[in-house]
């Protein structure tokens, strides 16, 4: 185990420095730099001038170089669309709020889907099945790029119940909470479904239920436990997805977070947050996957690995 | 940051522990399909959509590039059964025609993905050891990759277009494919037919295609419907970024992007295309699960 | 039982209450007696209490609250914190503000200001001459990187100092005594008071002790203005107080401004939920055609709208010598075969007039009636004029893109528009594509475009202003000599009757040359809430109500809120 922990890791950080690699060769590859004019020509001297004072003037392989190492000293540089402010920092600042609505949005998902999964599959084949499959399906399948429109024109103009945006009070939370929460409500409900409804047809439970032990005791004792190590691997994925947040949410409701950055880093050339965005959230995926992998593998002994 | 449905259509990495199909279960699929209502009224919408992109020269009144000025933004009437838009296009039309863009980004980037993640799978999950562990590092490093960020610099470098999307969906639909393939193989080769297969003398290849492959395409078929309603909403994400096919070649999700500014008057241009996703959406993961419901009689039992 | 007699003090301590409930002060209506806030101006009558002078707005965010050292990325409203020498009112005429007076010298190449007395930045150190003296030479700087710098090139070697070629104190700005300011221009510039109106007048003591980041955070973001900087929580809002230091003549109403920060997409929500007191933005891409559409519809909504033509100008501009647009009779095609009247009514929805020039209607030296048929919309004969170029019917032409830059919904349709207008009626394709900002610059820049759509809009009330755009060398590669000399010539010449006739001159050559094809003036609409009184809501001396320049804030000092505010 120790020894798997010790490949994984390197393995982790051999990934980021190839994707730190990729993204620089990538960004570098785009046309059009930071700092380059917009209604006239900049004169050259003062173009010069702009890109020596970031480090922009010299050849690629030392900017690239110089990068790692700096990152190796936890310095991301500072963003050029936030002058003034590090790469850290403005993480710092705009990461918890993302972190904020993905937790409360991933909480209401697993506990709204596991609810709605397990109804689902007890009550396999009847209205109430295809009533809560049916929910969980549509909370998967419209776009949350409309879906927070449409909330805000239905909640906040014409009922005039909720703000429109920001994020200061918990009142203005609701609306992107739901639009975010959605798309993963219907997936862990339609894989818990399909969870629950594997471990209902092993003998075991059937054999729990056949001596007449209550259906609801039965769930819990057996069925949960061995649907959610592969409800893990499946909810797994959200972490960093949520974790990183969506331009789209965090645009119409003007929440202050990390999802726009991912964007806008691109349109600005803003090369030190795109570096810092891809490894952070690089970094997010391959432990994620890592702790997934670690719950496999202390449950289902079955699947070595090499 | 997730331009797509968290993990839709992904499939497990790993199975839930079914055992191989076979046998009787294989000849009673018709009667389980029409049991399924579910998966049948998930085909159903495949096949009409299916039509839609076929039929489309036929069934719509006009191209979808004539533009008539003094009839736009018009709502839907009998001229125009779902409206115009800005610059007077029948938005009917659009729609109709978007299914291709839609339904040749589902199956193409699938297809690239089944052609891609399969085979590196089955080499990663049969041969093991050295090549096992370079790819899986190589799908890590893929996988690592914010989807998003990728896609954005891909279309940003390259210009939109449609194969360029495709190019960007597909450098990430291959992941789940050789994922699903990978642990497969791994479970069922350390099953008693394989290893009965290999004492009775038979080849590497041999046991893999005879032996093994049948046995794992369920999940994998599955997995392959399912990753369809995912490609096609990265692509309405990336059309919504602005990075879609070229005008005036109409894409659901280019139209949601011009639609979702009007959302609060002139509605049609949102709505249309939006429940034209979902409903695509819905019709391969329903299909999805029908497929899996079907290959594998298991779950439907109590 | 005999009854109690009131004792008679208790009579007088009666009357004397009712006397002063009559007729004593701070009873009842306060005649004569108007309020006034924290910084010592009298509020209108029909104002609310202080405590509720909060205008609240909505906007894009940018990096600096610092417009000598970015414009294009900065922070909009750098007028609240700093009082130019003069400033534009809201009938875009100049008019004195840290500059009390000024003389202009025989030649027209000199001109001297003197400065108000008493004027001082927010932290005590009295605001100087040599403040604009600094402000100039940073713009100038090539190291501050200053991204306008090209706006103030008619100031004596500031575009070679910018350049290198001259250092910085060869600039023509120098600072005779601390409240006499004389600036020196190369050529005569009859548009310098304009073009002042723009220079923010930065704290030399605090930029050379804080550097660049000076305005970014409450501490060190020292105001001259009638406003200053109370926090700034990026991606959220910055907060404005009124500055108590200020010493100028435009003190404000308002005791604060929050400016919240969001995208595009979500300022009207935010204005229909009264979450916002006003929208001033003044691009289409927070109100889009269905903004405008409901707007129109709603009869409250259309009272809080003030629409009015904005000085922008769109036209499509040409490659150069190496595309097909090298042949005049392929660009007169192009422009026959556009029908700008169609794209207003349909995309636009009616929210613009016709082009036909470059200079909008109303402008300085503009005269759109004399161009009305310089660009006709007549497929018939564009498609003749294509065939003798050696295109008949599109034959042949080379696939071009119409490139956009960052468009809007609305104008990624407008090239929609042009690109189904081409094929109809010339039977040439072109794609469209909407080019993120920098790509579409950076191409734009190496005259790498062989067909955009692109507006201007103006930056001070002169024709130089527009007519600049297309000298040579220029943002587009068309070039022609007899333009250049006659807009040189206007540039210089003091007279306004002979400027404007050269200007004229010049647009003539570039409307039937055509060096674009011009489509239309916006109209621009922006929304603010009945309750936002003052001068905001007079009418200009063009003929209506507007907020105009809302990104450098010369309008916040003479708005009040009104007290039916909920």
């Amino acid at each position: 185990m120790g020894r798997y922990l010790a490949a994984r890791t390197a393995a982790i950080l051999g990934t980021l420095l190839i994707i730190s690699l990729f993204v620089f060769i990538v960004m570098h590859a785009i046309p059009g730099g930071p700092f380059d004019e917009d209604k006239m020509p900049l004169p050259p001297a003062s173009k010069a001038n702009i890109l020596r004072s970031y480090g922009l003037d010299r050849p690629l392989s030392e900017q690239y170089v110089r990068f790692v190492w700096n990152v190796a000293h936890l310095n991301f540089g500072v963003s050029y669309q936030s002058p003034g402010e590090s790469v850290v920092h403005l993480l710092g600042r705009v990461w918890p709020v993302t972190m904020h609505l993905g937790g409360m949005a991933l909480a209401i998902a697993l506990a709204g889907g596991l609810s709605l999964g397990v109804t689902a599959a007890l009550r396999q084949n009847t209205p109430v099945d295809y009533l809560t499959t049916g929910v969980a399906v549509f909370g998967l399948v419209v776009p949350h790029f409309v879906l927070g429109s449409l909330l805000i024109l239905i909640f906040s103009t014409m009922l005039g119940w909720l703000p429109a945006g920001g994020w200061d009070a918990p009142r203005q939370w609701i609306l992107p909470t739901l639009t975010y929460c959605l798309a993963p409500l219907g997936l862990v409900a339609r894989y818990t479904r399909v969870s629950v409804l594997e471990v209902l047809g092993a003998d075991h439970v059937r054999t729990a239920r056949a001596k007449g032990l209550a259906t609801r005791r039965v769930v819990f004792r057996h069925v949960l436990r061995n649907a959610l190590v592969p409800l893990l691997t499946v909810i797994g994925p959200l972490f960093p997805d949520l974790l990183t947040g969506s331009i789209f949410v965090e645009g119409i409701y003007r929440v202050p977070g990390l999802g726009r950055y991912f964007v806008t880093s691109v349109y600005d050339r803003d090369y030190p947050m795109i570096m810092g965005l891809a490894l952070l959230a690089a970094l997010l995926v391959s432990v994620m996957y890592l702790v997934s992998d670690l719950f496999y593998l202390l449950a289902d002994p079955r699947i070595r690995y090499t | 940051m997730s331009a797509t449905v968290p993990g839709v259509g992904g499939p497990l990495p790993v199975d839930l522990g079914r055992p191989p199909a076979r046998g009787a279960g294989r000849r009673g699929w018709m009667r389980r399909l029409r049991r399924n209502p579910m998966a049948v009224a998930g085909a159903a919408v495949v096949a009409f959509l299916i039509f839609l992109a076929l039929a489309a020269p036929w069934i719509t009144p006009v191209p979808y590039d004539r533009a008539s000025f003094g009839e736009a933004y018009q709502f839907p009437s009998a001229a125009h059964w779902l409206g115009t838009d800005a610059i007077g296009r029948d938005f009917y039309t659009r729609i109709v025609y978007g299914a291709r863009v839609s339904l040749i980004v589902g199956f193409t980037a699938q297809a690239i993905a089944l052609a891609v993640g399969l085979p590196l799978g089955l080499a990663a999950g049969v041969l093991g050891g050295r090549t096992d562990f370079l790819i899986m590092r190589a799908v890590d490093t893929l996988t690592a990759f914010p989807q998003l960020l990728f896609a954005l610099l891909i279309m940003v470098v390259l210009g939109p277009g449609l194969g360029n999307i495709l190019l960007a969906i597909s450098v990430h639909a291959w992941i789940p494919i050789c994922r699903l393939t990978r642990a497969q193989c791994l479970r069922e080769r350390e099953r008693e037919y394989v290893e009965a297969a290999r004492a009775l003398g038979a080849g590497e290849v041999s046991v893999v295609t005879r032996h093994v492959l049948p046995n794992i395409l369920a999940p994998i078929v599955v997995a392959v419907t399912l990753g369809i309603p995912q490609a096609i909403f990265t692509e309405a994400a990336l059309s919504f970024l602005g990075l879609g096919v070229r005008a005036p070649t109409p894409s659901w999700g280019q139209m949601v992007g011009e639609g979702v500014t009007n959302i609060r008057y002139y509605w049609h241009l949102a709505l249309f295309p939006s429940v034209m996703i979902a409903v695509t959406m819905a019709g391969f993961t329903l299909l999805g699960d029908g497929v899996r419901d079907v290959l594998d009689p298991r779950a439907l039992k109590h | 039982m005999h009854r109690m007699r009131m004792p008679r003090s208790r009579v007088w301590v009666a009357g004397l209450l009712v006397a002063l409930v009559v007729f004593g002060p701070g009873y009842g209506p306060a005649v004569g007696a108007a309020t006034v806030n924290s910084v010592g101006v009298a509020l209108p009558s029909d104002a609310a209490p202080p405590s509720k002078q909060v205008l609240t707005l909505i906007g894009r965010e940018g990096t600096y609250l610092d417009w000598s050292k970015t414009v294009q990325k900065g922070q909009w409203m750098p007028g609240l914190m700093s009082d130019p020498l003069v400033m534009q009112d809201y009938n875009s005429d100049i008019k004195p503000l840290a500059a009390a007076r000024w003389a202009v010298s025989q030649d027209g190449r000199t001109w001297t200001f003197s400065l108000r007395p008493g004027l001082r930045w927010s932290d005590g150190t009295p605001l100087s001459a040599s403040d604009f003296v600094y402000t100039i030479r940073r713009m100038a700087n090539p190291e501050t990187g200053f991204d306008v710098a090209w706006y103030f090139s008619a100031i004596k070697n500031f575009k070679e100092a910018n350049e290198g070629k001259a250092k910085l104190e060869d600039i023509g700005a120098v600072a005779v005594n601390p409240t006499t300011l004389a600036i020196s221009t190369a050529e005569p510039t009859p548009y310098l008071l304009m073009l002042l109106s723009d220079l923010y007048v930065v704290p030399a003591h605090v930029v050379a002790k804080t550097g660049d980041p000076w305005s970014q955070s409450a501490d060190t973001a020292v105001s001259s203005g009638p406003f200053k900087l109370a926090s700034w929580e990026r991606d959220k809002q910055l907060v404005f107080v009124a500055n108590p230091a200020y010493a100028g003549i435009r003190k404000p109403y308002l005791e604060r401004i929050v400016y919240k920060v969001g995208q595009d997409q979500s300022f009207f929500p935010a204005y229909l939920s009264n979450e916002v007191d006003a929208i001033p933005w003044i691009y289409e891409g927070p109100l889009g055609p269905s903004d405008l559409a409901r707007i129109q519809s709603d009869p409250r909504l259309r009272r809080e709208a003030h629409i009015w033509p904005y000085f922008q100008t769109w036209w499509i501009a040409f490659g150069g010598d190496q595309t097909a647009f090298k042949d005049p009779r392929v660009r007169k095609a192009f422009a026959m075969a556009v029908d700008r009247d169609a794209i207003i009514k349909s995309v636009l929805r009616g929210m613009a007039v016709p082009a036909y020039g470059m200079l909008p209607p109303g402008f300085h030296c503009a005269q759109p009636a004399r161009l009305k048929g310089a660009q006709p919309y007549n497929p018939a004969e564009a498609k003749k004029l294509l065939a003798e170029a050696g295109y008949p019917d599109g034959h042949g032409f080379p696939k071009y893109d119409l490139d956009l830059r960052a468009a809007s919904p609305t104008i990624q349709a407008a090239g929609e528009a042009i690109q189904a207008m081409l094929k109809q009626n010339l039977g040439v394709d072109v794609g469209v594509q909407n080019l993120e900002r920098k790509l579409f610059m950076d191409r734009l820049n190496k005259y790498d475009l062989p067909l955009v759509v692109v507006p201007w809009e103006y930056d001070y009330a002169d024709a130089s202003n527009f007519m600049n755009i297309y000298k040579s060398g220029g943002r587009h590669p068309w070039s022609n000599a007899d333009y250049d000399k006659a807009v040189v010539a206007a540039n210089s010449t003091m007279g306004d009757a002979q400027r404007c006739a050269m200007y004229r001159r010049a647009e003539d050559i570039l409307v039937r040359d055509p060096g674009a094809v011009f489509l239309w003036h916006p109209t621009v609409t922006q929304l603010w809430k009945p309750w936002v009184k003052g001068l905001i809501n007079k009418t200009n001396k063009y003929g209506f109500v507007s907020w105009s320049r809302p990104s450098k804030a010369d309008m916040p000092p003479y708005i009040y809120i009104g007290n039916e505010k909920p």
